[in-house]
């Protein structure tokens, strides 16, 4: 059974959640935002809200490319129609002779290592490379 | 409970192979999680290494990944998270007993806070809380997580996560009074 929302779980949502009611529990929002209308719990939002503009002056840098690059050359990826898995930072060897899935084995690789062979082009995975 | 995963059908095509698949799944975790990271280890160095181990745990997850009841988003955000702790006290361990730098969240001379400190201020602030109420608050706020995934990445119960939100917002309402600021 779905109680209604009162006024005091209203403060105490906003006390935990903070002013903004897209991150309050989902199944109250709808509630949350009808009993929002109301001067009180619309002034309880306001309070809350304003720890929450002091929160959101904590910025941090977005990563670089160079971290995205590292981390998606570290993915094991099909290339070409024959299925070749390889993990270029965890030293297991990948190899795949013939065709279809199923067995496969891993070899090592150098990280930095491009397999390109039989004419089956690898396309580099790194932002900005082509 | 049975939540339909946003990121189910991209993480069957990175546990396929698909580079496509796999440069839009860093695109679009590695800047939450490396927000994370940074935000609860303070040192930019060890946050991206936690990313990187994260995606490098992902990688091995994503081939066997079955839609279930936990979120992919969710589990990632776990993995960083025990990541984190696990550095941290490891540091705490080395440190033993050293009071570790605090950051010096001191206005200008004119008394006004630019942005680059106010950030600092709020990232000090917040640093000062006990661990579990840290983690809920920048779980809930930061990552925007909901009560129930940020619950499970926590291992807690909502009611705890509520009620650890409620205790670590009292405390920095409290704090920034103090300051006036």
């Amino acid at each position: 059974m779905i109680r209604p929302l009162t006024p005091e779980r209203f403060a105490t949502l906003a006390d935990a959640y903070g002013g903004s009611i897209d991150r309050w529990p989902a199944e109250v929002q709808a509630e949350a935002h009808a009993l929002a209308t109301e001067p009180k719990l619309a002034a309880i939002l306001r309070a809350a809200m304003l720890l929450d503009e002091r929160l959101d002056a904590w910025e941090v840098t977005p990563p670089e490319a160079a971290l995205y690059n590292q981390i998606v050359r570290r993915a094991p990826v099909r290339i070409g129609r024959r299925l070749r898995l390889w993990w270029a930072g965890l030293g297991i060897a990948a190899a795949l002779a013939g065709a279809g899935a199923g067995s496969f084995a891993a070899a090592a690789l150098p990280s930095d290592h491009v397999m390109g062979d039989e004419g089956t082009a690898f396309g580099s995975l790194a932002m900005g490379e082509r | 409970m049975s939540r339909p995963d946003p990121d189910a059908a991209l993480i069957a095509r990175v546990g396929e192979g698909d580079a496509g698949a796999v440069r839009q799944l860093v695109a679009l975790k590695l800047p939450r999680l490396l927000a994370l990271a940074t935000r609860l280890l303070g040192d930019r160095v060890e946050a991206e290494d936690v990313a990187q181990e994260t995606f490098t745990r992902a990688w091995r997850q994503a081939a066997q990944w079955r839609p279930g009841a936990a979120l992919f988003d969710t589990w990632l955000h776990t993995v960083a998270l025990n990541l984190c702790r696990d550095r941290l006290r490891h540091k705490r361990e080395r440190a033993s007993g050293t009071v570790p730098d605090q950051v010096d969240p001191s206005p200008t001379a004119d008394g006004l806070l630019d942005e680059e400190e106010r950030s600092r201020a709020v990232a000090a602030a917040i640093a000062a809380l006990p661990e579990r109420q840290r983690e809920a608050i920048l779980l809930v706020h930061y990552q925007d997580l909901g009560n129930v995934a940020a619950a499970e990445v926590m291992e807690i119960s909502v009611e705890a996560l509520e009620s650890l939100l409620a205790r670590g917002r009292r405390t920095l309402r409290h704090h920034f009074a103090q300051e006036g600021r």
